[in-house]
């Protein structure tokens, strides 16, 4: 009785969720986290088939295998054997099912004990599929489980099918950084306390990711191991392929001189340099750099350029600390709550600048935020819970600053 | 932690430097008053009666008055021994003497002896003194030449162990002819009975000098009186004689009219009394001689070890105080900007600023008072013994047992708490007037004002200037630091130095003869043909003490000359040019020290005296270069013109040229008419054993300069770090290597050392030369002169301590953890 109602309560979460929530993208992904957590699943995902390629991409995916980069052919493996037949299957065992070839998450660490895939069936096709992966408890899915997924796979495809929706191919996308099972401990009395506890995250270049959670998800301490601030406990970080999981200090330096720009919330930048020289003081250690001049002309500030930190305001402190993180002409840069000590027309300008560092510049940016009205114009929006991934979500159509309101 | 050890350092090196001054002026007072030290003594050229000394016991403020009776001997004991001492009566109320071993002596020819006279004559308490011969005039008043040694005392003229003086013999008033000297006795001894107490105290150093006023004054009225009697009495023994010359006369004319001879003898005899009584008529005036405490060596040197601490603790202990002081603002002022959002906090949720201030005082005046307490003990304990122990063989009272000054203590722990206040509030002061939220707030550093300008500069030093500019307190507290550290160090091996190479500059830069013989004056010829035989150089002149009277006396050694024969063996370089002085007839020329101490130029006058009696007001021709000793040179047409006595040459200045000094005094010794040979550097023996206490305090005091060198930087560096961790991890964060960190850091760390070095030594100069100064000693002039190795020392050893002190503390930049940015 008690499951009946929960499921019942969920249907309608995912009615409201779809028919009253305007962007597309959130409302899926919405809705997939309300029926993971009403399954207590491990993860979940939703498959989009690009008709171009006849693969399934997947746009909205929860949990800790991050599968952004991955694409299934359709008609083979759960997903596309469900979304080529258009007919929904409760598995136990995926990867000794003889039915499929093989299974997605399972590459990914994710063992696969129960599954629920469902089709998105609009009125004319099948569009896609609903996956819910690996009950917590451990325990099988069952029909009445089932029914519930087919319920708002039924929903999500006809709200797809009212407002449509734009797929972008994450195979397209080169991969800049990788973290695999990335765990971190910090002793904490007689003991320890894990921070992340097993990160997997693919960064891709000239990506615009934003990292949300709450205070103490780990949100600080991934991006710290991403750019070479810390060091990781366990797990494998890798960069344009080489292994960074257990380097030198030489090797570390030399990885945030030449790699990384890193942009703070607290601006930080050196009190008794003026802007420009707070741009050429990083500007001189790196090999080829950026001009400072030009990097300061790109934040918008060649009039004040002379002036010391404290003659600026905090914004213009912000693009300042922006000149000084592109100057080296960073592959990845990132940015700790930059918008957090600012107003909102302030945050805006700065994050106008990060905009367009992104689409003119080439970078990858990972940013951290609280947020959440910033996490629009990402590219993906990763969100942490307790250590781990909770879901990465693709923007189908990712906001410009200007249009940010909050 | 900081805190604590440097308020200990500062605390415990000037309390105990000024303890242990104190505690060697209260242990002499204590022992003189023991020995009821005379304050003041009379000495007359001719007699002091005993209406004299019944009037001085009366003078306002004298508790009593004792007459003294003396008179120089030369006692002689086994083979060879010989000594120049004194036969002194002993007193019972004033200047008393304190005995060791054995009795006083009783009878008149029974005697006490000083344990000096013992060790040097080998004599024991039951020996007999029966080879002594009276050397001046006074000995025609002893009636006793054979003495029973009864015991042996410690007398009071003689607490110096390192001013060797023969010890007297002590022995009854009635040993002398009291009856014949119609109970005149030689001196008087006068003990104040002020209540001053301390007896190297200003206001006792008052007492007596207007005591010796006092007695000058009545001088005049007094001598006059002793002349008329001596004369009285002289005039009576000359009657006498021509009475019984006269009755012998009669006789003779009656009895042996034929015996012409004898009768011209007696008429002649006669005649001669007239003589006599004209000399007797024309004898000069008597005068006193009125001396202070001062004119014991042994009360000179107590008073010269007090005031040399004392003059230390001013200097060096106030240069420790102030950069402690300097070095407590900065860390204070770092501690409390490191909290500043907890300052913030408490201020959010309404706490005063009072109230926050006091938890800061509390915090920071805790510290303080925790090493001043601590530095009270240690300066106490453990300081002052060691400082003390330096002095305990200088005297032969032990003058060691330590001393705790409460006053001083309070006045320091006061002075703490005042400057660890101050320090407190000028740290909270600016945290203060912000608002809460603005201290919750990560800080953001003070930048420069202006436009910045991009000039020719390099990034780096604008960068470096900047920070300097910005953060000029803590520059300039670093500075100063630094410069007071190395400043110690070079004033402390300065004066190290400058008492060391006293000798060196005066052998044989002035003194360029290996001894001084004196002679009878029939022993000239003889003498001068051994020396000539040894193959010898030699200059003979006249070498006499005397006595300089200019606010007191001061006894100088002169040398009655030609010149120009002398200088080969004695240099007498211009004070201020150091150019031959040339040989005049106009004046003496005076050794440097006594100019300056007596304020004495060229052309000043002063009243020189010879013996009692030989008195001359003299010219000063010129002022001569003079580093150990007092000597005062005089041609010996000066010393005709100005004094009555004759000029008769008394001893040979003498150039070994390579003879054994050991066969010469054995050749000497064999003649009649050696009265002493004495080696030209005898002076320096003294001078080093009663430096070597300056010389261990001086070296107590560099190690404890070096060790607040070394506590200062490890402070002032990691606060300087800890300053600048944010702007590290940044740097870090941005890819700088350890390697560019450190040479980041190192620019202001060499630029601030550098600094304080460079100006460390030009103040260190200055102050060097003023602390030389002012413990210089009344006959030795130090070393002056800019000792380049002190710098050099003072330099390395600041560096030194920055390098080491710096190469530690920077492997804490290597440990910075980069997430802590914001921390």
């Amino acid at each position: 009785m008690i499951h009946e109602k929960r499921l019942m309560k969920a249907t309608w979460q995912i009615m409201e969720q779809l028919l009253e929530v305007d962007r597309i993208d959130e409302a899926l992904s919405g809705s997939l986290d309300i029926i993971v957590n009403t399954l207590e699943s491990e993860a979940g995902a939703i498959w989009i088939l690009d008709e171009n390629t006849n693969r399934l991409i997947p746009m909205f995916h929860i949990g800790p295998a991050d599968i952004s980069g991955v694409s299934v052919e359709n008609g083979i493996g759960i997903e596309g054997v469900v979304t080529g037949t258009g007919k929904s299957v409760i598995v136990s065992d995926a990867a000794n099912d003889p039915r499929f070839d093989g299974y997605v998450f399972d590459d990914y660490g994710l063992g696969t004990k129960s599954v629920i895939c469902v089709p998105l069936n609009n009125l004319h096709d099948v569009i896609g599929c609903v996956e819910i992966v690996n009950k917590k408890d451990g325990t099988l899915y069952d029909d009445e489980e089932l029914k519930i997924c087919e319920r708002m796979a039924a929903l999500a495809a006809i709200t797809i099918e009212e407002k449509g929706l734009l797929i972008d191919s994450g195979e397209k996308k080169e991969v800049l950084a990788t973290l695999r099972n990335v765990t971190k401990e910090y002793p904490s009395g007689d003991g320890k306390v894990q921070v992340l506890k097993g990160i997997n995250l693919d960064i891709y270049k000239n990506e615009f990711v934003v990292v949300l959670g709450e205070s103490g998800c780990g949100k600080s301490t991934m991006m710290n191991i991403v750019g070479g601030m810390d060091s990781l406990t366990d797990g494998v970080i890798t960069v344009e392929g080489r292994d960074l999981s257990h380097p030198t200090e030489a090797e570390l330096t030399r990885y945030r001189r030449e790699f990384v720009g890193f942009i703070f919330q607290s601006y930080n930048l050196m009190p008794n340099l003026t802007a420009i020289e707070n741009v050429r003081f990083i500007a001189e250690i790196v090999n080829d750099p950026m001009s400072s001049e030009e990097a300061i002309e790109k934040v918008r500030l060649t009039d004040r350029a002379n002036n010391f930190p404290g003659q600026m305001s905090g914004g213009q402190q912000q693009r300042v600390s922006i000149a000084r993180a592109i100057v080296k002409r960073p592959k990845l840069i990132l940015a700790d709550e930059p918008t957090a000590a600012l107003d909102h027309s302030t945050s805006i300008e700065v994050l106008s600048v990060i905009e367009d560092i992104v689409k003119n510049q080439g970078a990858t940016v990972l940013m951290v935020t609280h947020n959440s009205e910033i996490a629009k114009m990402a590219d993906r929006v990763v969100k942490l819970r307790g250590g781990r991934i909770a879901s990465i979500r693709k923007n189908v159509h990712p906001l410009h600053a200007e249009e940010l309101v909050w | 932690m900081s805190v604590i050890v440097i308020a200990l350092l500062g605390t415990s090196i000037y309390l105990s430097i000024g303890f242990a001054g104190g505690a060697i002026f209260r242990n002499g007072s204590e022992m003189y008053d023991a020995m009821c030290f005379r304050s003041v003594e009379v000495v007359s050229s001719m007699l002091i009666s005993e209406d004299d000394v019944s009037l001085l016991g009366k003078l306002d403020g004298v508790k009593c008055a004792e007459p003294v009776w003396q008179a120089g001997a030369c006692v002689y004991h086994g083979e060879g021994l010989k000594a120049n001492t004194y036969l002194i009566s002993l007193t019972g109320r004033v200047n008393v003497p304190q005995l060791e071993e054995g009795r006083f002596p009783e009878a008149p020819n029974e005697c006490a002896i000083e344990q000096s006279l013992a060790d040097e004559m080998q004599f024991r308490i039951g020996d007999v003194i029966d080879d002594i011969s009276m050397t001046d005039d006074a000995g025609q008043y002893v009636l006793e030449c054979e003495f029973l040694i009864t015991g042996i005392v410690k007398h009071p003229d003689h607490v110096s162990r390192t001013f060797t003086q023969t010890g007297y013999i002590v022995v009854p008033k009635e040993t002398f002819d009291l009856e014949t000297l119609q109970g005149a006795s030689m001196k008087a001894e006068i003990l104040l009975g002020g209540e001053s107490g301390d007896r190297f105290s200003g206001a006792h150093g008052s007492e007596v000098a207007s005591l010796v006023k006092k007695i000058e004054e009545l001088a005049p009225e007094r001598t006059p009186l002793t002349d008329a009697a001596v004369k009285k009495a002289a005039h009576g023994r000359v009657d006498a004689m021509e009475a019984d010359l006269r009755q012998q006369l009669e006789r003779a004319m009656s009895e042996t009219p034929d015996d012409t001879e004898t009768i011209k003898y007696l008429e002649r005899s006669i005649a001669d009394l007239d003589g006599y009584r004209e000399n007797i008529e024309g004898m000069a005036p008597s005068r006193w001689i009125v001396l202070g405490e001062e004119s014991s060596a042994g009360y000179a040197q107590i008073k010269s070890c007090g005031e040399t601490l004392r003059t230390l603790q001013t200097n060096f202990g106030l240069m420790f105080i102030a950069i402690g002081a300097l070095t407590i603002l900065a860390t204070v002022g770092k501690m409390v900007g490191e909290q500043r959002s907890q300052v913030g906090t408490v201020k959010a949720l309404g706490f005063f600023n009072r109230e926050i201030l006091g938890k800061y005082l509390l915090f920071g005046v805790s510290a303080t008072v925790f090493g001043t307490v601590a530095g009270c003990l240690a300066g106490r304990f453990l300081l002052e013994r060691i400082v003390l122990d330096n002095y305990k063989d200088n005297f032969i009272f032990d003058l060691s047992a330590p001393l705790f000054d409460p006053v001083s203590a309070l006045i320091v722990f006061a002075a703490g708490i005042i400057l660890s206040s101050g320090a407190v509030w000028i740290a909270c002061r600016t945290l203060l007037r912000e608002s809460a939220n603005a201290l919750m707030q990560p800080p953001v550093p003070n930048g420069v004002k202006g436009k910045g300008k991009d000039n020719s500069a390099g990034l780096y030093s604008r960068l470096i200037l900047r920070n300097v500019r910005s953060d000029w307190k803590r520059v300039l507290v670093t500075v100063v630091s630094i410069l007071g550290c190395c400043a110690m160090i070079g004033v402390g091996f300065t004066l190290k130095h400058a008492v060391k190479n006293c000798p060196e500059k005066q052998y044989p830069g002035i003194i360029n003869y290996d001894a001084e013989v004196k002679y009878e004056p029939f022993a000239e010829e003889r003498f001068g043909e051994i020396l000539d035989e040894a193959g010898a150089e030699r200059v003979s002149l006249l070498s006499t003490s005397a006595s300089v009277r200019t606010d007191g006396y001061g006894a100088v050694k002169l040398l009655v000359g030609d010149i120009d024969g002398l200088r080969p063996m004695f240099r007498l370089l211009d004070a201020k040019t150091g150019a031959e002085l040339p040989a005049t007839d106009e004046g003496v020329y005076v050794y440097q020290r006594l100019a300056e101490t007596e304020g004495l130029e060229v052309g000043d006058e002063f009243d020189m005296m010879i013996g009692l009696t030989d008195t001359a007001r003299v010219k000063v021709a010129g002022v001569f270069r003079n580093y150990l000793g007092m000597p005062v040179v005089m041609s010996r047409g000066y010393y005709e013109n100005e004094f009555s006595g004759e000029y008769a040459p008394n001893a040979y200045l003498v150039r070994l040229n390579g003879a054994d000094p050991e066969a010469l005094l054995s050749r000497f010794e064999e003649e009649y008419g050696l009265v002493s040979w004495t080696e030209s550097d005898a002076d320096r023996a003294v001078f080093e054993a009663s430096m070597g206490s300056i010389d261990s305090v001086d070296s107590l005091l560099i190690a404890i300069a070096a060790i607040m060198a070394g506590v200062v930087q490890t402070c002032l560096t990691g606060t300087y770090i800890m300053q600048k961790k944010r702007e590290l991890i940044l740097m870090r964060i941005n890819g700088f290597s350890y390697g560019e960190l450190v040479g980041y850091l190192l620019r202001e760390t060499v630029l601030t050392a550098l600094t304080g070095i460079i100006l460390g030594i030009a103040a260190g100069c200055g102050i060097g030369y003023y602390i030389v100064r002012s413990v210089e000693l009344p006959y030795a002039q130090f070393d002056r002169s800019v000792y380049v190795p002190a710098w050099l020392y003072a330099a390395g050893i600041t560096a030194l301590f920055t390098v080491v002190i710096n190469a530690i503390a920077l492997r804490r930049v290597k440990k910075l953890k980069l997430t802590d940015l914001d921390a």
